[in-house]
C-alpha cells in the first residue's frame, strides 16, 4: 500500500513537472509571435535578388576600387560628413516626437561636429558624450501609431515597408544635398555619400548575408525588428 | 560514506562555481563583459577570441531552451538523440557567428547600463554599444532555472537572436521538413563557416 502511494506520488509530481514546463514554454512562445506582414513576398524575393545581383556584379567591384583608392581616413571623413547632415532631419523628427532630450542632445552634436568637427568630417561629438538619436518621418509615423503595413523590398534602395516608404519623400526634403544646384551635382554627390556608405559597412552587409540560410528572411526580420526598435526608444 | 561525503562537497561546490543568483547578474555579467573586452584588445586570432569569451559566459546561458524556442512546437516531436544533436547544432552555430561578428565590432566598447525585473520570472539586463556615433542597446534576457538565473535570448540593436533563428527554421520546415533544417546545419550554411 505504501508502495501504492508512493507511486501515485511521484507519478502526480511528475505530471506537475510537466505541467510547469507546458505552461513555461507557452509563456515563452507568447514573447515570439511576431509576424511579418508581407504579402508580396514573390516580388520581394525577386526584387532583392536582383538588388544582390547588381550588389554582386556592379556595385560590389565598383566598392572594391573605391575601397583600394581612397585612403581609410578620408573614406570615414566622407562618411561621418554625410552622417552630420542627417542631424537637421533627426532634430525634426525628434522634436516632432515630443522626445526633447534627444532633440537638444541632437542639436548640440550637430553644432559641434559642425564647427570644431569641421563641417562634420570629424566626429568629435560621439568621443564627448553625445550621441546620435536616429530618426526619420518613418519612424515618427510610428512614434504616433502608424503600423508599418506590408514589408516592402525597393528597387537599389532594398528593404523597406509601407509606412516607411511613403515617408521616404518627406526624409528627402529635409536632407541638404538634394538642394543643390545644378540637379547632377545633387545626383553626383548623393553617389558618392552612396558609395561610401556601402564601402564602409560592406564588411557588415556581407558577413550579415553569409549569416543566413535564407537572406531574404533575415533582412526581412531584421529590418522590422529594427525600426520597431527606433518606435519604442 | 566519506568518499560519497566528498563527492557530494565536490559537487556542491561546482554547483556554487557556476551559479548565477538573482542579485549577483548584474556585477558577473559587468565583470565578465569587461574581462571580453580586454580580450578582445588582445587582437588574437578571431575564434580564439571568441572562444575565450565564450567560456566566460558559457554557464549563463541556456542552449538547450534557446534552440526549443528557435525551432518552437516541432522540436517536441523529436526524438532524444535528434534533440541532444539539434542543441549541440545550434550552439555550434551561434558560436560561430559570434566569432565572425568580433572583427567587425572589436573596437566597440560594451557597457553594462542596469537591469530592470521586468517580471517575476524575466530580467533584462542592458548594455550599450556606440555604432556610428549612435548609442545602441544588447538587450540579455534572463529567466530563473532551479535558483539560477540563465539566458535565453540576446537582442542587439532590438533585433532577437531567438527570432531570426525562428524565421529561418520555419521557413526551412515549411520546405523540407525537419531533414532540411539538420542538413542545413549540418553543412553549415546556418552560420559563417571559416
Amino acid at each position: 500500500m505504501k508502495n501504492i502511494i508512493s507511486i501515485l506520488l511521484l507519478v502526480c509530481s511528475l505530471q506537475n513537472i510537466s505541467y510547469a514546463n507546458l505552461n513555461e514554454l507557452e509563456e515563452f512562445e507568447e514573447e515570439y509571435i511576431q509576424v511579418v506582414n508581407d504579402p508580396l513576398e514573390n516580388y520581394n524575393r525577386f526584387m532583392s535578388d536582383v538588388n544582390w545581383q547588381l550588389y554582386d556584379y556592379v556595385f560590389s567591384p565598383m566598392l572594391d576600387v573605391y575601397n583600394t583608392l581612397v585612403p581609410l581616413g578620408f573614406r570615414m571623413g566622407v562618411y561621418n560628413f554625410f552622417n552630420n547632415l542627417f542631424s537637421p532631419l533627426n532634430i525634426l523628427t525628434n522634436l516632432l516626437s515630443f522626445r526633447m532630450e534627444e532633440t537638444y542632445n541632437e542639436v548640440g552634436r550637430f553644432a559641434l561636429n559642425s564647427t570644431v568637427g569641421i563641417f562634420g568630417v570629424f566626429d568629435i561629438a560621439t568621443s564627448n558624450g553625445l550621441y546620435a538619436n536616429k530618426s526619420d518621418f518613418g519612424v515618427l509615423f510610428g512614434r504616433y501609431g502608424f503600423g508599418s503595413g506590408f514589408y516592402l523590398v525597393l528597387p537599389i534602395l532594398g528593404p523597406s515597408n509601407l509606412r516607411d516608404s511613403i515617408a521616404m519623400p518627406l526624409d528627402s526634403l529635409i536632407y541638404p544635398i538634394n538642394y543643390l544646384d545644378p540637379f547632377y551635382l545633387s545626383v553626383g554627390v548623393r553617389a558618392l555619400k552612396e558609395i561610401n556608405y556601402f564601402v564602409v559597412n560592406k564588411p557588415r552587409f556581407d558577413e550579415f548575408r553569409k549569416d543566413s540560410s535564407d537572406s531574404y528572411l533575415l533582412i526581412r526580420d531584421s529590418y522590422e525588428q529594427y525600426r520597431d526598435e527606433l518606435i519604442r526608444r | 560514506m566519506k568518499k560519497v561525503f566528498v563527492i557530494l562537497c565536490c559537487a556542491l561546490l561546482c554547483v556554487n562555481l557556476y551559479a548565477l543568483p538573482f542579485d549577483s547578474i548584474e556585477s558577473e555579467m559587468k565583470a565578465r563583459i569587461d574581462k571580453s573586452m580586454k580580450i578582445v584588445k588582445t587582437n588574437k586570432d578571431s575564434k580564439i577570441m571568441a572562444d575565450e569569451i565564450f567560456a566566460l559566459f558559457d554557464f549563463m546561458f541556456d542552449y538547450e531552451l534557446m534552440a526549443k524556442l528557435s525551432l518552437s512546437k516541432e522540436y517536441n516531436n523529436l526524438d532524444n538523440r535528434q534533440k541532444e544533436m539539434f542543441v549541440s547544432y545550434y550552439k555550434k552555430s551561434l558560436q560561430q557567428n559570434f566569432a565572425s561578428k568580433l572583427e567587425l565590432y572589436k573596437d566597440n566598447t560594451i557597457e553594462v547600463v542596469g537591469g530592470e525585473q521586468i517580471k517575476e520570472n524575466r530580467y533584462n539586463l542592458t548594455a550599450s554599444i556606440v555604432i556610428d556615433g549612435a548609442l545602441s542597446y544588447i538587450i540579455f534576457k534572463f529567466y530563473p532555472k532551479n535558483n539560477d538565473w540563465l539566458i535565453y535570448d540576446v537582442d542587439i540593436i532590438g533585433i532577437s537572436v531567438v527570432q531570426t533563428y525562428r524565421s529561418q527554421f520555419a521557413d526551412i520546415l515549411k520546405s523540407s521538413g525537419i531533414d532540411g533544417v539538420f542538413d542545413r546545419l549540418k553543412s553549415g550554411e546556418l552560420f559563417a563557416e571559416e
